[in-house]
Order: structure tokens, then C-alpha cells, then sequence
């Protein structure tokens, strides 16, 4: 009788189990009925709980046409600074309403390519283009099917300072870093994880350039109001 | 009748024709006036008048599909364009905007974006519900059947109660702010141990780490009597 522990049976459940251990566990009924004992659990739990406290999707979309009370918009903002769900839904309707007839009244920015030339995709990015963002706390930046969304929040571990929460769609940021300019000064960096978010925290209020840097392009938000 | 005249003292039948003309000249960038068709979706919503929105739903319709076809997700769903179209007409009558809420919309386009907003939440929400039906059991897999078994309660509260009621009996089990992240993350967003490790930096010395933290808490949570009560009755009410 093969003992593994449930660590080892959790993670075949997510195909993170290497070959030597997903024999193992194919050639034993006892570990098989484990396996499935675990799943039932999971899924037991899942049902119930999964997105529970998301919004549905046309809060979202309200959320995103301005017509929220300021209140319930308040909430939204929040989780979806939280929900990587609802933060790609979001990402996705603004792509959506974008292709047409956009609602809201959008603060138009600029983002330069500052250095290379690539393609990602199939589009090649131009020299320098527009963008467009919403003048709320969650701004959203795209261009060529790249979109980078920006939430600015109170730091709850520094009075008086904010936070800059990011995530990037559209690309393969795994590589890329995240600067934050002020008057020619760097004042943080950081990186990109494998889902594209990025967080900056400790920002003293003020206008600054967000740069985003990579092996192949560069990609620079100007006048950023924190 | 002339163009020049107020779009709301105008009878139905003459409304529903300039709207259909102008949308006509619109379609082939020429000079068009939008008022004809705004005053029908003002008559719809302010008014609940269903014989008005069946003639927004016979002049928009062909434009509703396309947005259906836009969505980069309706190919997953497995369903009809016209499921969705009516769905999203049903999705936005069945919103009931305030004459204040109507002032939100100034403008025809304004109606139009919302409608297509609409396009955008039911197959959002359709995709959410698939989403649901990989946790059931493989004797239940039945999306369809799963999704019109929910739609009958969209707007119900009782599945975010039931929701809430689990999560406030399995958080106070839960012995540190580390395995709150974990059974967190794990069933009210569904990510797995890797997902987990990578969104929160720092937190968690490896990947294993956050599988031992779940195998510890599952491990806990199998042995509650509370929760197996809670899920047995869950059980029989579903039967």
C-alpha cells in the first residue's frame, strides 16, 4: 500500500502532481476513492461559496456606465480590487463596450511607446497612440488589445499615502517590471506577477508617469494623478 | 409629418417609422435624427409599455445579435444567439429605471450602450453558472439544466445567504489569518495553492506550504460535526 499524504492527493486534483506520483495514485483504488473523497469535500464547499459575494454582472456593467449610487459604486471599486474574477470580467467589458457606442465620458491620456518596436499579437504598436481612462478611482488604460488598469487606494499602513494597484491584460507580462516616476526621480519598482497584477504602495499623493518596462516594449502612462 | 415635430406628442405608428427611417440613414452615414427612437425607449421604460418595446426589440434585434456575436465568450456558452438576445432585451425592461434614473441617459446612444451592456451581463452571467457546474458531481453535469435551474432564481438572494451562512461557520474555524487566505481563496475565488502563493508575495514561504495549510484545514473541516450537519441538510433540501 502506497501512503501519500493529502498534500499529494490535492495536488494531482490540480494536475500538479509529477508523472511518478499520478502512476502511483492511477494504480491504487484506495487512493483513487481518497482522491474523490477530497474533490467531493472541495466541490461540497465550492458550490456554495464560489463568487458568492461577487457582483453580477450587470452591477458591473452599471458600475462601469456611471450609474451606481456612489455608495454601492463604493463597493464594487472594492472588490474588484480583491476579486481576480471580477477584475478580468471588468477587463473584458470595457474591451466589449469599447469595439462600439462607448457610454461614459472618457479622460483622454496618452501612452507613448518610449523604446523598441514589437509586435504582440499580430498588432504592431505605433510610435505613439491614445488611450482612454475613466477619471474615477480605477483608471483603465488600453491600446492595440493591451489594457492596463490602475486603482488608486487610501495605504492602510500609512497615513496619508496610497496605494497603486495594477493588473495588465492583453499581454505576456511575466517578464516585464513596473517604475513610478516623479519629476524625473524613480520612486518605486517593482514587478509583474504570472496574472499581470502589480502593487505600488507607500505613494505620497501627486502626478506621476508609470513606466512599464520589458524585454520588448516599453509602455509609458504620463501624468498620473495619485 | 414632419421631422421638425415633437418626437413625444407623435402617435406610435408615425414613431416607430421615423425611427426605423432614421436608423436606415444612419446605417448609410447620412443626416439622421435619433429623437424618434429615443422617444420609444423613453415611452418603454417610463411607461412599462410592452407593445412599445416589441418595437424596439424588432428594430434593434438584428443589432443585438451582432453584440451577441461580439462577445469574445458566447462561443463557450453553447447556446443560441437568440437565447441571448432575448435575454438581454428581457435583462434591460426588466430593470424598471425611475424617470431620475432615465436622466442618466441623455441621448440615444447612451439607451443603445446600456442595451449592450445588457448583451455583456446575461452571457457574463450564463459563463459564471458553467463555471458552477464543474464543481457537481459527473452524474449531475448538465449545464443546461443546471443554468435554467438557477435563472428561475437569479434574482434571489438565497443562494448569497446560504453563501454567507458557510463562510461565517468555516472562518471561525479557521485558526490564523493564513489559513483564512488560503480557505478563502481556494472556494470563495476557486484559485488552486499556486495561484494563491504568487497572489499574495511573501506570505507563504513555497507553494507546499499552501497545499499543507489546505490539507490541514480540510482535514479539520471533515471531522466537524457542524459543518457535516450543515452540508447533510443542504443535501436533503436539494433533494
Amino acid at each position: 500500500m502506497t501512503k501519500l499524504t493529502n498534500t499529494q492527493l490535492l495536488m494531482y486534483l490540480d494536475g500538479e502532481a509529477d508523472a511518478e506520483l499520478e502512476g502511483k495514485i492511477r494504480e491504487s483504488e484506495g487512493l483513487q476513492k481518497r482522491v474523490q473523497e477530497l474533490a467531493h469535500l472541495q466541490n461540497q464547499l465550492k458550490i456554495p461559496l464560489y463568487r458568492y459575494r461577487c457582483p453580477k454582472a450587470q452591477e458591473l456593467v452599471e458600475y462601469q456606465l456611471g450609474l451606481l449610487p456612489g455608495d454601492r459604486a463604493e463597493v464594487i471599486v472594492n472588490h474588484l480590487s480583491g476579486c481576480p474574477h471580477c477584475s478580468r470580467e471588468f477587463a473584458e467589458l470595457h474591451v466589449f463596450m469599447d469595439r462600439e457606442t462607448p457610454l461614459a465620458t472618457f479622460k483622454k491620456l496618452v501612452v507613448q511607446l518610449v523604446s523598441g518596436i514589437t509586435d504582440i499579437g499580430q498588432t504592431r504598436l505605433t510610435p505613439a497612440y491614445e488611450v482612454r481612462g475613466s477619471a474615477d478611482k480605477l483608471l483603465i488604460y488600453e491600446a492595440e488589445g493591451i489594457r492596463i488598469s490602475v486603482d488608486i487606494q487610501d495605504d492602510v499602513d500609512a497615513s496619508g499615502h496610497k496605494v497603486l494597484v495594477g493588473l495588465i491584460t492583453g499581454m505576456n507580462a511575466e517578464d516585464y517590471s513596473v517604475q513610478l516616476w516623479s519629476a524625473k526621480n524613480q520612486i518605486a519598482e517593482t514587478q509583474i506577477d504570472d496574472l499581470g497584477n502589480f502593487l505600488i504602495s507607500g505613494i505620497y499623493p501627486g502626478e506621476f508617469e508609470l513606466m512599464i518596462k520589458g524585454p520588448e516594449v516599453e509602455v509609458q502612462i504620463q501624468k498620473l494623478q495619485i | 409629418m414632419s421631422l421638425n415635430e415633437n418626437p413625444q406628442k407623435l402617435p406610435l405608428e408615425v414613431l416607430q417609422e421615423h425611427c426605423a427611417n432614421e436608423t436606415a440613414h444612419y446605417w448609410k452615414n447620412k443626416d439622421n435624427n435619433s429623437d424618434f427612437c429615443f422617444e420609444l425607449f423613453r415611452r418603454a421604460i417610463l411607461f412599462g409599455d410592452q407593445d412599445v418595446w416589441e418595437i424596439i426589440y424588432r428594430q434593434y434585434e438584428s443589432q443585438v445579435k451582432g453584440w451577441v456575436r461580439l462577445h469574445q465568450g458566447f462561443a463557450d456558452t453553447g447556446e443560441n444567439i437568440d437565447y441571448f438576445v432575448n435575454r438581454a432585451f428581457e435583462k434591460f425592461w426588466g430593470r424598471k429605471f425611475s424617470p431620475i434614473e432615465f436622466s442618466n441617459f441623455p441621448n440615444l446612444r447612451s439607451l443603445l450602450s446600456y442595451l449592450k451592456s445588457c448583451v455583456f451581463a446575461v452571457i457574463t452571467d450564463y459563463l459564471r453558472t458553467l463555471e458552477l457546474v464543474d464543481f457537481k458531481p459527473i452524474e449531475e453535469h448538465n449545464p443546461v439544466a443546471y443554468v435554467n435551474s438557477l435563472e428561475s432564481i437569479e434574482d434571489n438572494i438565497a443562494e448569497q445567504m446560504e453563501g454567507e451562512v458557510l463562510w461565517s461557520l468555516l472562518s471561525g474555524k479557521m485558526k490564523d489569518e493564513r489559513e483564512m487566505l488560503v480557505l478563502y481563496d481556494s472556494f470563495i475565488y476557486g484559485l488552486k495553492p499556486r495561484e494563491i502563493y504568487i497572489r499574495y508575495p511573501g506570505t507563504f514561504e513555497s507553494i507546499e506550504e499552501v497545499y499543507r495549510i489546505k490539507e490541514n484545514l480540510l482535514a479539520r473541516l471533515r471531522r466537524d460535526e457542524e459543518l457535516k450537519k450543515f452540508l447533510a441538510e443542504r443535501a436533503g433540501e436539494l433533494e
